[in-house]
């Protein structure tokens, strides 16, 4: 080495600059959201009487923004920095570097029109539409090619394991991103899911608790095992560690996603396989933290007086908090108390606003300065950052923490007699609202936080100026290299070798996908048929789809679990064979409102009409939105016959006549609906779409009740 | 209890016995080579985003 030629070269600070920007205007944008939708669950007058700002449509948005736009931009802005030094060469294309950085944007000003217009898949983190779904991938790719022309083109031949974590984030991303985006579409802003039911769920999931470890965890590692160097002016603690956790964690991860189906339908195999892993997670995420914080030891001092540190520990810190809850919420007996419960918002958060909101803030204090070569404007600007920010992470998490509690509780408290103690869901839910107000408070304070340090770093910016190219120099890479002695071991080639070790992390990852999701598509045993289920009808279709476009799965669950309190509550519980056509399934992961998957039947249609046109007639004190547009606008049916020989084609048994005869159908049972609206003293047209809502509603659950009944009715 | 769901599935004891043993194989493996690795060679690696320190004094003269 100490022979080759020096060479002169540039990094593109630009690029870094932009998506440091772009994370900085997102994050907030994301954030108020958040804290708009928080209030919304206390105080209904926030959703602002229109059908763009209600919860269900702008919830999604939320996340999109937070997760995506956020975390996303962020992830981009500390990869770009250090792969480039880590490699010391200057990313492969600038062009490349352009069209991600655009790419990205325009796509999360896509997701931000599409989602408040009710164009959405419903898969949770992942709603936006096959076209959408298409410029991801497209993106994605451009920023892999982007990652490896770079590494490829490096000067340093060994490639930091910060790198392998980047590495291991592209390829899970692309995989869980390409096997949950496979639809049929119908037109340019609808399709259906190809899986249905339980499919669905496990894939969703899969996909769902693994954006949580590839893009939320992941690359952050990596950015951890970067930036915490250099923060701290001092190696990682243990290289050795960092190796054997990298292997354990992408290993492990990729199973543990049925720990969110725990109870449902999914076969009991796979939640067991689900809650084993989570468990064994413990390990290689600890040991990712304990690396993380032991990197500090000798050096705590620096940790008083500087605050980007302080950020690094609290973040740290709040991985290996939110890493041990996981493991905890994946055994039965907790997650029969937790799941569908604020408890788990308050778990997500402490991660996301722990974890990715810290380093993301630290990464931005020590970045923004270096890149225009000037100090930060304000350092008392950055520790009030960082006090709110603690003090809102605090009064988030523990009011949602004890409101989990007390709703799950609730829900299973029986009395004396043996009958549900709070048999009205909505006494769970009044119950919670002063928690739910101390929340958004918290959420308040943390963006407040977050606007404090966007001041205060674009003023760091205009007092600098941006250094664009900077200018560097290192060794000529040796093209001819022979390895002796050590560096002939295997995995010191492999850690050479960028593509065989994207081959070797995909493998890793493949296996658990593959054990859980083959034997769920390919075992019929697995999902049992029931024979009185039977396809929806062509006005149910449209009202389901109508459920989809307003986000009802954001609050309500379909999916009744075998416990007494819930067959008490709801009726019997949910069995697999009961959602083999529901492209997609909608069983939701949180109860605002209570399950809905035996509603069919309980109400008469007018009590619908009434709660949907105002919530607290039917209900009062509810927190659900009013949805009066339903009662206005006409129901679309231009696409009824292409939806359901969209549905035909993913294997639901419609037959050709029923297609043919969709419109006939669809009107006729809607006149049939409006009918009886009229008899219980509601006139509307049959052509509105509360009444398509009203024959998906009704319809929910009901087949399988239909079974029970009839035997006692022949009795009779 | 596991076996129970396991019996239900053909080649499903496959699957997981495999899967488990390429796992363990790996992580065996990588345990091995991290035993023995060359300390100086490990600190060299962990001291990598240490080095552009050097990189940045020397030769920050660009300017956009």
């Amino acid at each position: 080495m100490e022979n080759s030629q020096i060479e002169h070269f540039e990094y593109d600070n630009r690029i870094v600059r932009n998506f440091g920007v772009a994370t900085i205007i997102w994050g907030i944008v994301g954030m108020l959201v958040g804290v708009i939708i928080a209030s919304q669950l206390f105080a209904p007058i926030m959703n602002l009487g229109n059908q763009y700002t209600t919860y269900g449509r702008i919830r999604p948005l939320h996340t999109n923004a937070v997760i995506f736009a956020f975390v996303g931009n962020a992830i981009f802005m500390g990869v770009y920095y250090s792969l480039q030094r880590l490699c010391k060469a200057r990313m492969f294309s600038d062009a490349l570097s352009k069209f991600h950085f655009w790419g990205w944007q325009l796509i999360i000003v896509a997701a931000a029109v599409t989602l408040p217009l009710g164009i959405t898949t419903s898969h949770e983190y992942a709603e936006l539409e096959w076209p959408i779904d298409i410029a991801i991938a497209l993106v994605w790719v451009a920023f892999g090619v982007n990652m490896f022309g770079t590494i490829i083109k490096r000067r340093e031949r060994h490639i930091y394991v910060a790198i392998w974590f980047y590495i291991a984030t592209f390829v899970t991303v692309a995989l869980l991103h390409i096997v949950n985006s496979v639809q049929l579409p119908i037109s340019f802003f609808k399709s259906y899911y190809l899986y249905a039911g339980v499919q669905d769920a496990l894939v969703q999931w899969w996909y769902g608790h693994n954006a949580v470890a590839f893009f939320l965890t992941t690359p952050y590692l990596g950015l951890m095992y970067y930036f915490l160097p250099k923060m701290a002016n001092r190696p990682i603690y243990s290289y050795k560690l960092s190796i054997l956790h990298f292997w354990a964690l992408i290993f492990i991860y990729i199973w543990a996603g049925p720990h969110h189906l725990l109870y449902t339908s999914l076969p009991d195999w796979a939640q067991s396989l689900g809650t084993v892993f989570s468990i064994m997670l413990i390990a290689p995420s600890w040991g990712g933290m304990v690396n993380g914080l032991l990197t500090l030891r000798g050096a705590w001092d620096k940790v008083r007086d500087d605050t980007i540190l302080k950020f690094m520990v609290v973040g740290i810190s709040a991985y290996g908090m939110a890493t041990f809850e996981g493991p905890l919420l994946s055994l039965k007996n907790i997650n029969a108390i937790t799941h569908f419960t604020d408890w788990i918002v308050a778990h997500v958060h402490t991660g996301a606003l722990g974890w990715n909101g810290f380093l993301t803030f630290a990464i931005l204090y020590y970045l923004i300065p270096k890149l225009f070569r000037t100090e930060l404007f304000s350092k008392k600007m950055m520790s009030f950052h960082f006090w709110i920010a603690t003090l809102g992470i605090i009064f988030y998490a523990v009011p949602m923490y004890v409101s989990g509690w007390i709703q799950g509780m609730m829900w299973k408290e029986f009395n004396e007699a043996g009958m549900l103690q709070y048999p009205n869901f909505l006494e769970t839910t009044i119950q919670l609202l002063p928690l739910h107000m101390i929340r958004a408070f918290g959420g308040l304070l943390y963006l407040v936080g977050a606007i404090v340090m966007a001041f205060n770093l674009f003023k760091t910016m205009a007092q600098g100026n941006l250094m664009a190219n900077e200018a560097a120099s290192a060794p000529a890479f040796e093209k001819d290299f022979v390895p002796t002695g050590e560096d002939t071991y295997w995995h010191r080639w492999l850690e050479r070798k960028p593509l065989p070790f994207l081959f070797w992390s995909l493998v890793v990852v493949l296996i658990g996908s593959l054990v859980e999701l083959v034997p769920t598509f390919l075992v019929k045993s697995n999902v049992p048929t029931i024979e009185a289920v039977k396809p929806y009808t062509a006005l149910e279709l449209e009202g389901r789809d109508l459920y989809i476009r307003e986000g009802c799965n954001n609050c309500h669950s379909q999916m009744v679990r075998p416990f007494r309190s819930e067959t008490e509550r709801y009726g019997e519980y949910s069995k697999a064979g009961e959602f083999v056509y529901d492209h997609p399934f909608l069983w939701g992961s949180k109860r605002t409102g209570p399950d809905l998957h035996r509603i069919g039947g309980k109400y008469p249609d007018s009590w619908h009409y009434h709660h949907m046109n105002e919530p607290t007639s039917m209900s009062p004190g509810s927190v659900m939105p009013a949805y009066p547009w339903l009662i206005e606008q006409d129901l679309n049916t231009t696409q009824t016959t292409e939806k359901l020989n969209a549905m035909k084609i993913l294997g639901v048994p419609y037959q050709d006549l029923e297609i043919a005869e969709a419109q006939t159908d669809l009107d006729m049972q809607a006149k049939t609906i409006a009918a009886n609206l009229a008899k219980e003293g509601v006139q509307v047209s049959h052509t509105k779409e509360i009444v398509a809502m009203i024959a998906y509603i009704q319809r929910l659950g009901v087949d399988i009740k239909a079974v029970q009944t009839q035997p006692s009715t022949a009795t009779r | 209890m596991f076996k129970q769901f396991i019996d239900k599935i053909p080649g499903a004891d496959f699957f997981l016995v495999t899967s488990f043993l390429m796992f363990f194989l790996f992580f065996l493996l990588v345990g091995l080579y991290l035993i023995f690795a060359n300390k100086d060679s490990l600190r060299y690696m962990a001291n990598l985003p240490l080095q552009d320190v050097v990189e940045e004094q020397t030769s920050n003269k660009e300017v956009k």
